[in-house]
């Protein structure tokens, strides 16, 4: 068993690489080559066009990046409305029954999206499971604004209540003992303890949570259906426009990548305040 | 860390070693071909038929909408080649210099109106379909699902609402009503038919070739659109510049016109090539089709 490893851990030594660390260099170089040219080449394409300020403000990349925010902004209220207290409830107990309600949150991060539509069909849609009781109260939710909406919470909101599940985890069980022994509600315990505390989880959770409802593609196709200003999103214009009109494509790419740049600067900030926090 | 790094290593070496031991005996061929959605099945059968007579060829299909496939060779996929379901999608390709001969067309296609048995309406509606007629499509509660306009299937259909409107006596502004009934432009035919077939959506326009597969004939009800208001499909087919195996291309290229390929196409309702392109093919725009134009696309009815 151990006679290959060894031959072959002398591979690096004769490759001049005289130890572990320094295999670092080359490696973090390649992988940064391996993500940094895709991201250049966009840039530089769309930099190459004349006409992407007109792309970015053609009737189709308005229509859909109006319709991304809007349905991400609605998307979102709901997740935190819902998601903190949830979140809350399952960061304080370890009960069985709880454990499995904690690993079952986090399976939309692992499903493959296209799943979640398909499954969101077959309870939602016209001949789901909930279909006809939809239908009795006069709601079709399969190609509404709604159902773009119902796509992105359930793709995005485990990664909001993971991260708020482990911010009120991070809070010492006793300080909301000794505020509520000091005559201080529990709501408003709540309210003016555990929510400050746990706020730099809360707000990188959204953060994360808003980008992977930002660019939810494989549900919302599924489930919603591709037409302008009703269901098209930004990814979904995205691949339309690639079949179309390249230019317009490249420019909602660029947009997004500086979308999801921006989002990493405002992670990297929270992050940075939580640990000074700490410190 | 090692001890999982070996095998890891082992494989990579196997996975360079590039060439299968029966590689250097017989060439063992790869003929990459891009190919309409609508294409699927008949397209593997033919295949089937393709390898019999050619044993040392592997076959590798790659199916999507025309335009996606058209979009996928100008940013510079690799291919042999590419049978598109309409002119449109193939013109730009052989005005690019992309193509290594003239594209031939091989087959035709017609639409038909699809509406599924179980009817919207949760799955509780009695009666029948809600769409039995090209009429029904302005009804006010009925979702229409098309492919977008650069898919061709998509493209057909608008002509076919177009000339509904102006040779098939439809009230003024037909057209544009059924288009307000749109709830979702789809990325290819087949998905239009699987979202009617699903009973989302109460209507679609897909190819006749489409409603074959049991998971779609057995869910929908089939409205045949009259010849003189349903433009004959027109499927081109060409061997692309950079096809890496030209010769087997062209040989896959003219298998298709052979009596055998006629026939299965026929037996997947597929209709005889339309010869030539329409007088104008890459210029034809929605919304602007005169008759004209569209009675050269036509050819005679395979039934």
């Amino acid at each position: 068993m151990n006679r290959k490893p060894r031959a072959l851990a002398r591979l690096p030594q004769q490759l001049g690489i005289s130890s572990w660390r320094s295999a670092g260099w080359p490696t973090s170089a390649i992988y940064l080559v391996f993500i940094g040219l895709p991201v250049v080449a966009l840039l530089v394409r769309a930099a190459q066009q004349e006409s992407f300020l007109a792309s970015l403000t053609s009737p189709m990349a308005l229509q859909a990046l109006r319709l991304s925010l809007f349905t991400s902004v609605i998307s979102m209220a709901i997740v935190v409305l819902v998601g903190t207290p949830f979140a809350h409830w399952l960061a304080r107990g370890n009960s069985l029954p709880l454990r499995v309600v904690d690993s079952l949150v986090e399976l939309p991060i692992v499903l493959p999206p296209v799943v979640a539509g398909v499954a969101m069909l077959m309870a939602f849609g016209r001949n789901g499971l909930l279909g006809p009781a939809l239908s009795n109260l006069g709601i079709s939710l399969p190609f509404t604004t709604a159902a773009v909406i119902f796509a992105q919470i359930f793709v995005a909101a485990p990664f909001y209540i993971r991260s708020a599940k482990l911010g009120f985890q991070s809070i010492p069980l006793a300080y909301q003992e000794v505020s509520q022994t000091l005559g201080v509600s529990p709501w408003n315990t709540f309210w003016r303890l555990t929510l400050p505390l746990a706020r730099p989880w809360l707000l990188t959770g959204l953060t994360l949570a808003w980008a992977r409802a930002i660019s939810e593609f494989g549900a919302t196709i599924m489930f919603a259906g591709n037409l302008t200003g009703q269901t098209q999103t930004l990814p979904l214009a995205i691949m339309t426009a690639m079949e179309s009109s390249l230019d317009t494509a490249l420019a909602l790419s660029v947009l997004l990548l500086v979308g999801a740049m921006l989002v990493l600067v405002v992670m990297g900030l929270l992050t940075r305040r939580r640990w000074q926090e700490r410190v | 860390m090692a001890m999982f790094l070996a095998p890891a290593l082992a494989g990579c070496a196997f996975g360079s070693g590039l060439q299968p031991v029966g590689q250097s005996s017989a060439a063992r061929q790869t003929l990459v071909v891009l190919a309409a959605s609508s294409l699927t099945e008949v397209f593997q059968e033919l295949g089937e038929e393709f390898r019999q007579a050619n044993p040392n060829v592997k076959l590798v299909f790659n199916f999507a909408g025309s335009q996606r496939l058209r979009a996928q060779l100008e940013l510079g996929a690799q291919a042999d080649v590419f049978a598109s379901a309409d002119w449109q999608q193939m013109t730009p390709l052989a005005n690019q210099g992309l193509l290594l001969d003239q594209p031939s067309s091989f087959a035709s296609n017609r639409l038909a109106l699809i509406s599924p048995l179980l009817g919207g309406k949760g799955g509780g509606r009695q009666g029948g379909p809600l769409v039995t007629r090209l009429e029904d499509l302005v009804g006010p509660e009925v979702k229409l699902v098309l492919a977008t306009a650069a898919v061709p299937a998509g493209n057909y259909s608008r002509r076919v609402l177009e000339l509904a409107e102006t040779e098939g006596g439809m009230e003024a502004g037909f057209a544009e009503k059924v288009l307000a009934n749109l709830v979702s432009e789809e990325a290819n035919v087949r998905s239009v038919a699987q979202k009617v077939a699903l009973g989302e959506a109460d209507a679609g326009l897909v190819y006749l070739t489409d409603v074959r597969s049991e998971g779609i004939s057995s869910r929908v009800a089939v409205i045949h659109i009259p010849d003189h208001l349903n433009p004959a499909a027109s499927y081109p087919v060409a061997v692309l510049k950079d096809a890496k195996q030209p010769a087997l291309a062209r040989q896959f290229v003219q298998f298709l016109q052979t009596d055998l390929a006629q026939t299965v196409l026929r037996q997947h309702g597929f209709g005889p090539g339309a010869g030539m392109p329409d007088s104008s093919p890459a210029t034809v725009k929605i919304g602007t089709v005169s008759a004209g134009t569209v009675s050269v696309a036509g050819v005679q009815n395979p039934r």
